[in-house]
């Protein structure tokens, strides 16, 4: 019995610090903010009876779906749900009321991805993923204003634990998904993606067929690898935790992470791919242990105090 | 903590990590079980397919070309025509709105039915009413350029193929439920209607559709 209880505390429900958890939320929560206010101008064209698909007509395109839209649909009251999601998520961005804001930014996301699914794309599929399992988690209780005004109180080690799953998850599935010629006989999957006028920067597909033999070829079976053996490295890496950072054993993180940050700022670069890069990089930080969060906190607030003394 | 009550604890995160792997998972292993998981979190719109670029990435794009037909017999091109004209370029955020990827998701699957095309293009007579003239049908071709393999662009090859155009569907703006959607919105919204009186008669529902 006692070798369960500490198993179970060390995979999922010890305490710890949470300001690692806190800095997740202010990362994603300002990612779903910017992606947010990105709506604004459109909201009532997009989600209320002035949208050309409305009224029963909406409901039987989109069977499946729960939205508040659904039911109000009234143009100001689908504007004023809005603006109630834009402070819901100003207050959890910056930890006040968290729980009940990170709930009322969810019912807004979920009734926008919900009253019109076909505006959303599967980067932005993350969003919704991303809000839902921090709506789920005590993500107040660090670098917040709740525990500024109550104190810090400490997080279950699953919240991280369960974001690196996700991001685990969502490589390999899609590294498995990747079984065409171009990712495993042609080797050209990455110059393809770079040419495509839907979302390329930069229309300059003879400077990637020159680039195709040396650099994008070499690449691409690199990405490929590196997405389907994420999954691998997210279990090693919650083994290497569960038994206590031993010296022995090799920390892959800055490896396997540092790829995924060049690799999604190149993707930021040279393609549009709405928030999904800085969404990603924002869920990273969940590899972050407490102390590792509060060195970096302490060196970013100390730069900024820095500045303002001079 | 007691132990049963710890263990109801760790049943949350358990819980959550099955939902975000169990709709990856094979059917073919697994059975019913990633569909099920799959269907019941797309309730509350969260989707677990991480297709990026799978099996492929595209090779080719394709844009929608709409020309509407008017009870008068004149035509127009609409407004999704100037992707077919602009849309080899480059693309920026800005440039980019959400019915962008409507219009993604309704060029899918050309040779069968895609219920996304179908409510598009019925929004599209609704949209096209408010501006007065209700079409009585909307034609919508294909455009599609395919990419040059790197090999040959490297030979001096163009990047981007020549445009291939092609038929998809005919829409009917008077029928069932397309009519009924723009008498709603007139009802609704009749400060988005022109005051003309040859507006209603091309909703008039004793019109039959041709073809």
């Amino acid at each position: 019995m006692g070798s369960l209880d500490r198993l179970l505390g060390r995979i999922w429900l010890d305490p710890e610090d949470p300001t690692a958890l806190g800095l997740v939320r202010i990362a994603v929560v300002a990612v779903l903010t910017a992606s947010l206010l990105t709506h604004t101008g459109a909201v009532a064209e997009y989600f209320s009876n002035l949208a050309p698909l409305q009224g029963e007509w909406a409901r039987e395109a989109f069977p499946s779906r729960a939205s508040v839209f659904f039911w109000i649909d009234d143009p100001w009251a689908v504007r004023a749900i809005f603006a109630v999601g834009v402070v819901a998520h100003v207050l959890w961005l910056v930890g006040r009321f968290t729980t009940a804001a990170s709930i009322v930014a969810w019912i807004v996301w979920m009734s926008m991805a919900g009253r019109s699914p076909l505006l959303y794309s599967l980067p932005d599929q993350l969003q919704m993923v991303m809000c839902t399992l921090l709506m789920l988690m005590p993500t107040g209780r660090g670098l917040s204003l709740d525990a500024r005004r109550h104190g810090p109180k400490p997080v279950p080690v699953w919240c991280r634990r369960i974001l690196m799953i996700q991001i685990g998850t969502l490589y390999t599935a899609t590294g498995f998904l990747k079984s065409g010629p171009t990712w495993h006989r042609d080797f050209t999957a990455l110059y393809f993606t770079l040419v495509n006028p839907y979302n390329r920067h930069f229309d300059a597909a003879p400077f990637f067929a020159a680039l195709q033999p040396w650099v994008l070829r070499p690449i691409t079976i690199v990405v490929l690898w590196w997405e389907i053996l994420f999954a691998a490295f997210v279990l090693l890496h919650a083994l290497r935790s569960v038994l206590g950072r031993p010296r022995w054993f090799v920390d892959l993180r800055w490896p396997m992470l540092g790829f995924g940050v060049m690799m999604h700022v190149g993707i930021q670069i040279a393609l549009y791919v709405a928030w999904f890069s800085p969404l990603v990089l924002s869920g990273y930080l969940a590899f972050l242990t407490p102390d590792e969060a509060k060195r970096l906190v302490a060196r970013v607030t100390g730069r900024i105090r820095r500045r303002t003394a001079s | 903590m007691s132990l049963p009550l710890r263990l109801l604890h760790a049943l949350v995160p358990t819980a959550l990590a099955v939902a975000i792997v169990a709709p990856v998972l094979p059917p073919a292993y697994f059975g019913p079980i990633p569909g099920a998981v799959a269907k019941a979190l797309l309730q509350i719109s969260i989707k677990q397919t991480w297709g990026m670029y799978a099996p492929d990435p595209q090779r080719a794009q394709t844009y929608m070309e709409l020309e509407a037909l008017y009870d008068d017999g004149t035509t127009a091109m609409l407004a999704e025509t100037a992707d077919v004209e602009h849309g080899w370029g480059t693309t920026w955020a800005w440039r980019k709105t959400r019915m962008d990827i409507w219009k993604f998701y309704a060029n899918f699957h050309p040779e069968r039915r895609n219920d996304h095309r179908t409510w598009y293009l019925r929004s599209v007579c609704v949209r096209e009413a408010r501006t007065g003239h209700v079409p009585r049908k909307i034609t919508m071709h294909h455009v599609k350029r395919r990419f040059t393999p790197p090999a040959k662009v490297a030979a001096g090859a163009p990047g981007l193929g020549a445009p291939d155009r092609r038929l998809i569907t005919v829409a009917y703006c008077n029928t069932s439920p397309a009519r009924e959607m723009i008498e709603a919105d007139r009802r609704l919204h009749p400060e988005l209607y022109p005051a003309n009186p040859e507006v209603s008669e091309d909703v008039n529902p004793e019109v039959s559709p041709d073809g």
